[in-house]
């Protein structure tokens, strides 16, 4: 773990690759706050677990930062779940489960258990630099290119299985942005992560070191390093902003983002996201 | 100036329409599903699949092929062929759970979904069915005094003036539930002689509160018990073994003599925490023979919705040796029968008392 620690320490420095150093002479730089929510559906395969599609129906609702100029900008959106969304298999609408019980008396006792929804946390943290490329003054279409750091996590409980997903990235991005008018612009980003962490449980669904609770025995045992062979991952998103007035923007987003694990019998899955994103800015 | 960002945002979103529009569209057209061309197939639901998908899953990851000596690909060989594409739930259920009886592990269950099947489970439980040598109604009505109830996983009290009863229903609660509750108890029973700790029917739960509760009978740290876990699709695949360990708990420790009742129905957890106590020199384990189902246990399910659960490890206690589906045996064995219980007699704490005595 220590190894991967500092590998790790010296990529998020080596994000600089991919990211230049804004432009001293830079202006007409301003921050914004962002507040955003959506809808979001995820579909999932995750034969570690289950042989089941699942998929989940989530509302996340996300704040962010974001510091831009002419010629780069950086931010972070942390998108949470405050309330937990919805995960349940395609296959199976709903199941009813009829078991015995033993109470402490000795007697036995039928218990009916109905098995439609589960809960499901779901958590992303990005933080993206990115810098102008293929600089034209007069152009209305402007290109960047930088890096994001992105963690992704996420977990659910059902009755039959638990889902757990955490990824810690770097991926290089791309932003395409053309403004249309004085007002508004369309722009489309893509981003895949070169390299990073990812957490899932380990061989025998387990996560039990004798050491540690199941939280930290999950990490402790279930690490891996990845490159893009044993890691794939698109991220793509596309948008609408415009200015709603002096201090506010509006910003209409479709995220599409798809990832493929192999290791351990495997895990894919793909999101669908629309998002409404208020942006207040700040200076 | 109010009035004024309201007319720019009326007028703005005027202009948005047409484009919103277009943007609303193309969402939807990527929200349509997309599975065939992004997912792998989910594993279609046939009895044949269904067979295959849970007897793969005990070939790549059931714990207890190797100390038990069980041949499961002959397994495959005398139970694949009684399964067709036509064949009915009730002939899947009948041969899958003739099966995973073989496996002879408390452990191990298959829950049928929407259907009148029942559920099943393997081991002596299946067999037994129903515990008829002990009721906790028995022991409160008859032999305990100044009874305290630890919301439901525990109760104590005291079954004369100095020897102390505590019940352990569950070892499935927080860690934090066990130190206050164990705190308390041993406090308040430290002016007894002895104390009788009766896991009998405790369903079992973590095992880091076994060795939790028994190091507040411990006077040094010990190995409590081992294990190892599948990590790999041979059956001999497993991590390094190990260890839990039993050490002094709490501002201070029970270390007079404690009488540990088990029965059959003491499963699991509850199992291990029967590890850990009898590597304690002051504890004497009365009863009857553990459940014999020691390992973690997970849940999967199979492509028809329904759920069983499978054992991941290799159990052993702080001398290596294995009680996977045998159970763990008293020091003193001492059976209830059902006659017993009706006339609210318990024999074994009648025993674990004359011990004391």
């Amino acid at each position: 773990m220590k190894r991967i620690s500092v590998l790790f320490f010296i990529l998020i420095i080596g994000l600089s690759v991919f990211a230049q150093m804004p432009d001293s002479s830079a202006n007409n730089r301003k921050a914004i706050f962002k507040l955003f929510t959506g809808y979001s559906n995820l579909r999932m395969l995750d034969f570690q677990v289950s042989p089941l599609l699942y998929r989940a129906d989530i509302v996340p609702i996300g704040i962010g930062y974001q510091a831009l100029s002419d010629n780069c900008f950086w931010g972070v959106d942390a998108e949470l779940i405050p309330f937990a969304g919805l995960l349940r298999s395609v296959r199976h609408n709903q199941r009813d489960f009829t078991f015995t019980e033993i109470n402490e008396d000795g007697e036995t006792e039928d218990v009916t258990s109905t098995l439609k929804y589960s809960s499901i946390i779901q958590q992303n943290i990005n933080f993206w630099y990115q810098t102008r490329i293929l600089r034209a003054k007069t152009s209305k279409n402007k290109f960047y290119l930088g890096g994001e750091f992105r963690h992704y996590f996420n977990l659910s409980f059902t009755p039959s299985a638990i889902f757990f997903m955490n990824e810690l990235s770097l991926n290089p991005s791309i932003t395409f942005l053309r403004e249309i008018g004085e007002n508004s612009s369309i722009y489309s980003g893509f981003s895949f992560p070169l390299t990073g962490l990812i957490v899932r449980f380990p061989y025998a669904n387990d996560p039990a070191d004798g050491e540690h609770g199941n939280f930290a025995a999950t990490y402790a045992m279930g690490s891996n390093f990845f490159t893009p062979l044993s890691f794939q991952r698109i991220n793509f998103a596309f948008g609408y902003k415009t200015r709603l007035s002096q201090k506010w923007d509006i910003d209409f987003a479709y995220k599409f983002s798809w990832f493929n694990y192999p290791e351990n019998r495997g895990i894919t899955a793909y999101e669908n996201k629309i998002s409404i994103s208020f942006n207040r800015k700040l200076k | 100036m109010k009035i004024k960002y309201q007319f720019r945002l009326t007028e703005n979103l005027s202009k948005m329409k047409k484009q919103l529009i277009i943007f609303a569209v193309l969402a939807g057209l990527f929200l349509a599903s997309c599975d065939k061309m992004l997912l792998p197939d989910e594993t279609p639901n046939n009895p044949v699949n269904n067979f295959d998908d849970l007897w793969n899953a005990y070939d790549q990851m059931y714990g207890g092929f190797v100390v038990k000596n069980i041949d499961w690909d002959s397994v495959y060989t005398v139970y694949r062929p009684q399964i067709n594409e036509n064949s009915s739930d009730e002939e899947l259920y009948l041969v899958l759970t003739q099966m995973l009886e073989i496996l002879y592990d408390n452990h191990v269950y298959l829950m049928p979904a929407n259907s009148n099947l029942e559920m099943y489970q393997s081991g002596i439980l299946g067999d037994l069915k129903t515990c008829n040598d002990f009721n906790v109604s028995v022991v409160k009505d008859n032999y305990l005094s100044d009874e305290k109830v630890l919301e439901d996983a525990i109760f104590y009290g005291k079954l004369s003036d100095d020897i102390g009863y505590i019940y352990i229903g569950s070892m499935g609660k927080s860690e934090k539930y066990y130190e206050n509750a164990m705190n308390e108890i041993i406090n308040s029973l430290s002016d007894t002689k002895a104390i009788v700790v009766d896991i009998r029917s405790n369903e079992g739960g973590m095992d880091q509160n076994s060795v939790l509760i028994a190091g507040y009978f411990a006077n040094q740290e010990k190995v409590a018990f081992s294990f190892k876990l599948r990590n790999g699709p041979e059956h001999d695949d497993f991590t390094p073994f190990a260890n839990y360990y039993v050490k002094p708990e709490g501002s201070s420790q029970y270390l007079k003599p404690v009488i540990l009742l088990t029965n059959r129905f003491s499963v699991s957890a509850a199992e291990t925490f029967t590890f850990a106590m009898s590597e304690l020199e002051n504890v004497t384990i009365v009863g009857d023979t553990t459940s014999g189902a020691f390992s973690d246990v997970i849940s999967r399910e199979l492509p028809n919705g329904w759920i069983y659960g499978v054992s991941v490890g290799d159990w052993r206690n702080a001398h290596g040796v294995s009680y996977e589906g045998i159970g763990f045996p008293p020091d003193v064995v001492v059976k209830n029968d059902s006659a017993d219980v009706a006339t609210g007699i318990d024999k074994a704490l009648e025993k674990a008392i004359e011990i004391i005595i």
